[in-house]
């Protein structure tokens, strides 16, 4: 498939699609990406596998973003990707955010961290899209990072440097989200800042939608890799989420383990 | 294309290895096409044990040169709930249907090809024998006689073909595959992964939460090559070889060192039709 745009948004790249013949994706569903040409071609031969990638923003007609954080041998890939270049795509995948129940009394409260903004961003979008009044709360690094907010105005930032927003992480306009009234909480970001929303969420009794990650092969649940340890026991990240409700969660870490269960 | 494997009449000669395509799944993430447009002359499933597993902690992959390490615990619902559950789905599937079993010792084995062999839509057995046997710790796929005494146990309790998959951590897997042939076994299927270790990049401590794993993917098939020729040349029963095979030419090749079917495993992973795409490319070329 060609790519038909790209642009950057702060250090992220955003690559966009066109495919007329998409199935509607919902906001937390992820593609496994790969270029068509030269995949495999950095030191050693990787990357092999097919990269788990949310998308950031769907246009309803087939035209949808990926934002790619060019950190590893396939991301960094990714990231060079021109417009022009073709791109290998399986997907959606995965459960996606639930539905918010019409007589839900809470009011969506949706937290990101990093790269973490794709899936919150594609939410807020079609909350908003929907006349939904929900939290957007973004923390990132620093400004470099923080660049990528400009174009949600009406987000909450926190950087760890205080350079854009308020100093600090996300869990103060959390905290003051969550004192506001009744919250259902809908985050993605890296593991610690995660772990520390559950259990800010565990503590007040807040329901709490988390979408994971996890290395993973297939993307399609053939080949039980992204294993994430839950109070049910193990589940499959790319079938079973990447969206896990809170209430199942006794833990969330980089490796998917998770010990005193 | 089409080809006979022990009285089997396959439309071609690419299935897929056990474990790394489930049609069920497929089938919820890309819809009926999944099961219409098979990518497989055959399926052979993921190995089912007698008692539900979880499988292993994670983390259960890594990624290396155009490999992969796993370790992945072989996790499945256990036989009751396969048969209720699984089975009756997949004898809709339109190729025939092979099932893998592995039992943790004798009395379970035993249990588990007597349930497979009722079943009207199974048209032959896998012995899944990388695993120890409990009284020994000796792996029975890495050990003639240790192999030898599993189909003898089995073999009488079905008419169906019997299937050894092979381990490629043996000293002598042509000695193994030839004890499994006089004992009655009427396939071999090779090569399962290979030991592999990956180790944290930070803390240098074993990646895997299994500790080892198994190394798959085009890095492996050099190894999975020279055994299937050793193989071959070894037995008289016909095999299903596989091992990193990622496209026609890969394909052919396994054939070319004697092997009557080829499995594409891991290559489902990064693409979920690879099946179709590597039967096509060896159509093409053994049609010239």
């Amino acid at each position: 498939m060609s790519i038909v745009e790209t642009r950057s948004l702060g250090l992220y790249q955003v690559i966009k699609v066109q495919d007329d013949q998409a199935p509607e994706v919902r906001p937390g569903q992820f593609h496994m990406l790969s270029a068509t040409v030269g995949w495999g071609g950095e030191g050693g031969g990787r990357p092999w596998l097919a990269r788990a990638i949310s998308f950031l923003s769907s246009d309803g007609n087939g035209g949808i973003e990926f934002l790619v954080d060019g950190i590893g041998p396939g991301t960094r890939q990714l990231a060079l990707l021109k417009q022009g270049d073709q791109l290998d795509l399986v997907g959606p995948l995965g459960n996606g955010f639930p539905e918010l129940a019409a007589s839900e009394e809470t009011t969506p409260c949706l937290v990101a961290g990093g790269i973490g903004i794709a899936p919150i961003l594609a939410l807020s979008q079609q909350l908003a899209l929907a006349g939904t009044e929900h939290d957007l709360i973004l923390g990132f690094r620093n400004a470099e990072f923080a660049d990528a907010a400009a174009a949600w105005p009406d987000a909450t930032v926190a950087t760890d440097d205080g350079s854009v927003g308020e100093q600090g992480t996300v869990m103060a306009p959390l905290a003051r989200a969550l004192d506001a009234g009744p919250r259902t909480v809908y985050a993605c970001g890296p593991p610690l800042m995660l772990e520390a929303v559950r259990s800010r969420c565990e503590e007040s009794d807040t329901p709490a939608w988390f979408a994971l990650e996890a290395p993973m092969a297939c993307g399609f649940g053939a080949c039980f890799g992204c294993a994430v340890e839950t109070k049910n026991g193990i589940v499959r990240l790319c079938v079973d989420g990447p969206v896990i409700s809170g209430s199942v969660l006794a833990g969330i870490t980089s490796t998917g383990r998770v010990d005193g269960q | 294309m089409s080809v006979n494997f022990c009285g089997i009449e396959l439309a071609h000669p690419v299935v897929n290895s056990s474990g790394t395509f489930d049609p069920l799944a497929a089938r919820r993430a890309f819809g009926d096409a999944a099961f219409t447009n098979f990518p497989f002359s055959a399926h052979v499933t993921k190995t089912i044990t007698v008692a539900a597993r979880q499988g292993n902690r994670p983390p259960r992959l890594w990624e290396a040169p155009t490999s992969l390490i796993n370790s992945i615990g072989l996790p499945n619902k256990g036989i009751e709930r396969w048969l209720a559950e699984d089975y009756p789905q997949l004898r809709e599937l339109p190729v025939p249907l092979i099932v893998n079993v592995m039992g943790f010792d004798t009395d379970e084995l035993i249990q588990l090809v007597g349930a497979v062999a009722q079943l009207a839509d199974v048209v032959a057995i896998e012995l899944n024998v990388s695993c120890p046997n409990v009284e020994t710790g000796t792996i029975i796929g890495s050990d003639p006689d240790e192999c030898s005494r599993t189909v003898n146990a089995v073999r009488g309790l079905t008419t169906l073909p019997l299937i050894v998959k092979l381990t490629p951590n043996a000293t002598d897997p042509a000695a193994v595959a030839l004890a499994a042939q006089e004992a009655g076994a009427d396939a071999i299927s090779m090569i399962n992964t290979l030991r592999g270790l990956a180790l944290d990049p930070t803390t240098l401590e074993p990646w895997l939460g299994g500790g080892t794993g198994g190394v798959s993917g085009p890095a492996v098939k050099a190894v999975a090559l020279a055994q299937t020729a050793s193989v071959c040349a070894a037995v008289s029963i016909p095999i299903i070889g596989m091992g990193g095979i990622d496209s026609g030419h890969a394909a052919r090749e396994f054939l070319a060192a004697g092997a009557t079917l080829v499995a594409v495993g891991t290559a489902s992973f990064t693409d979920p039709t690879a099946g179709s795409r590597i039967s096509a490319e060896l159509g093409a070329m053994t049609a010239h």
